[in-house]
């Protein structure tokens, strides 16, 4: 077999990127060759620090350049709260949501017995640790609607439990926008049950 | 349907992403026992925050293929069962139990009703002990590992109502010891676990440390990651 040139090499690495196939893959390379060759060297650059000094915070496990993040070092956010959220992009979309003003914890997963997925590799024994410092009066549990996501969040309630902290899941049921006749089964009968006073 | 076309009530038993527009399940299908399916997800199913292959739910399968990995066609919703805390985790582990216990592509319709009696039964109780100890007797029988209450292993006469006994993985009950890996069970114990008397007061342990010692013969090597998850969740509520 013929030894691989570097534009096929460069194909090929960009179809590590989640959608790229390998038509959009030749594309992309091309674009970056025939018109962006600038850009190209500085998302190389980039690319090649992000992956050299992002790290994960030491609070809070979200990805970060510093050893705490912004949001850890914050101080004028209310340090009774924690939201617990499965991955980094949560933490965003909750961020961006501008709802809520406490800190997180980001497990970067969640538990999978299948998967072999389980209490260690999702940091749980350093959640302890930031529990046990007593400052936690509660826990908003912001992890996904899925069974893996429901079993993390009784594994964690039971957790804060046995010190005596509280928990909260976040509501689910319609969108906003939705119609009920679009909405799914089961997200139905969650909206009847956790429906609230109007 | 064409000759390589499958139909079946089934549940998803387990299921992770597959590149960027697929899933792998494992099922557990009423007529074709466990198979693996691959669902090529649509792009407007893609780009839903919902995920349709959710465990605990019944659904009427529609595959075709021939080889060991086949190709979902239609996954149509039929019951859901709702499961919660400890009950979900118990759910899970019966899962766990059947994708490390069992194989492909053998019919198992019994061990289809038991599943679906005992998610059905996981969804509503609020002691999950009761039916995953039918699960895991009616399971370990289905194997052709049920208990023997008819003799002694060793001496191969008939077990006495009013006798101690142990209780080997491999061999059985014996009035006398055989070394490693055994349990003792009480007298009373023992007649609990022969009729299944679920309510039975001497019935929850012996049930518990006999299935589970069989289970974990049946398991060789390999552990069950639920049972770790259960006995963390049970120390959490030790110490409240």
């Amino acid at each position: 077999m013929q030894p691989k040139n570097l534009l096929e090499e460069l194909m090929e690495s960009l179809r590590i990127l989640p959608g790229v196939g390998p038509k959009t893959a030749q594309r992309m390379a091309f674009h970056l060759l025939e018109r962006e060759r600038d850009a190209a060297m500085t998302l190389a650059t980039k690319i090649q620090e992000s992956v050299t000094r992002i790290g994960h915070c030491q609070r809070c496990r979200t990805f970060t350049e510093e050893e705490v993040c912004d949001i850890c070092s914050n101080k004028a956010r209310n340090n009774a709260l924690l939201c617990v959220v499965e991955n980094p992009a949560d933490l965003l979309v909750l961020e961006q949501s501008a709802s809520y003003r406490g800190y997180y914890f980001v497990l970067m997963g969640r538990l999978s017995p299948l998967d072999g997925i389980g209490p260690e590799a999702l940091g749980m024994d350093h959640l302890e640790v930031i529990l046990d410092e007593g400052n936690i009066k509660e826990i908003i549990l912001a992890t996904n609607s899925t069974v893996e996501g429901e079993v993390t969040a009784h594994y964690i309630s039971e957790m804060a439990a046995s010190r005596n902290i509280s928990t909260s899941r976040i509501a689910q049921g319609i969108p906003m926008g939705g119609e009920l006749e679009y909405v799914d089964r089961q997200t139905l009968a969650h909206a009847i049950e956790g429906r609230t006073t109007y | 349907m064409s000759q390589y076309t499958y139909e079946s009530e089934g549940f998803i038993l387990h299921s992770r992403r597959f590149r960027e527009n697929s899933v792998l399940l494992d099922v557990l299908t009423q007529t074709h026992g466990r198979v693996a399916l691959i669902a090529r997800r649509s792009v407007a199913k893609k780009k839903s925050a919902f995920n349709p292959y959710q465990v605990f739910s019944e659904k009427l399968f529609r595959w075709r293929g021939r080889g060991e990995l086949q190709s979902l066609q239609v996954a149509e919703q039929l019951r859901v069962f709702q499961l919660e805390k400890m009950n979900l985790v118990c759910g899970l582990y019966c899962n766990e139990l059947l994708v490390k216990v069992t194989g492909k592509h053998l019919p198992m319709d019994s061990i289809y009703t038991v599943y679906r009696d005992t998610i059905k039964s996981l969804a509503s109780t609020t002691t999950p002990e009761f039916p995953l100890r039918t699960f895991e007797a009616k399971l370990l029988m289905e194997l052709g590992h049920a208990l023997d209450f008819n003799e002694d292993c060793q001496t191969h006469h008939a077990l006495v109502d009013a006798t101690d006994y142990y209780y080997h993985p491999e061999a059985g009950f014996s009035a006398a010891t055989l070394g490693n890996g055994e349990c003792k069970v009480s007298a009373q114990e023992l007649a609990a676990l022969s009729a299944h008397a679920v309510d039975d007061e001497h019935f929850p342990r012996a049930a518990k440390l006999v299935y589970a010692g069989t289970i974990k013969h049946l398991l060789g090597t390999k552990t069950l990651n639920s049972r770790d998850l259960y006995r963390d969740l049970s120390k959490f509520k030790l110490s409240k």
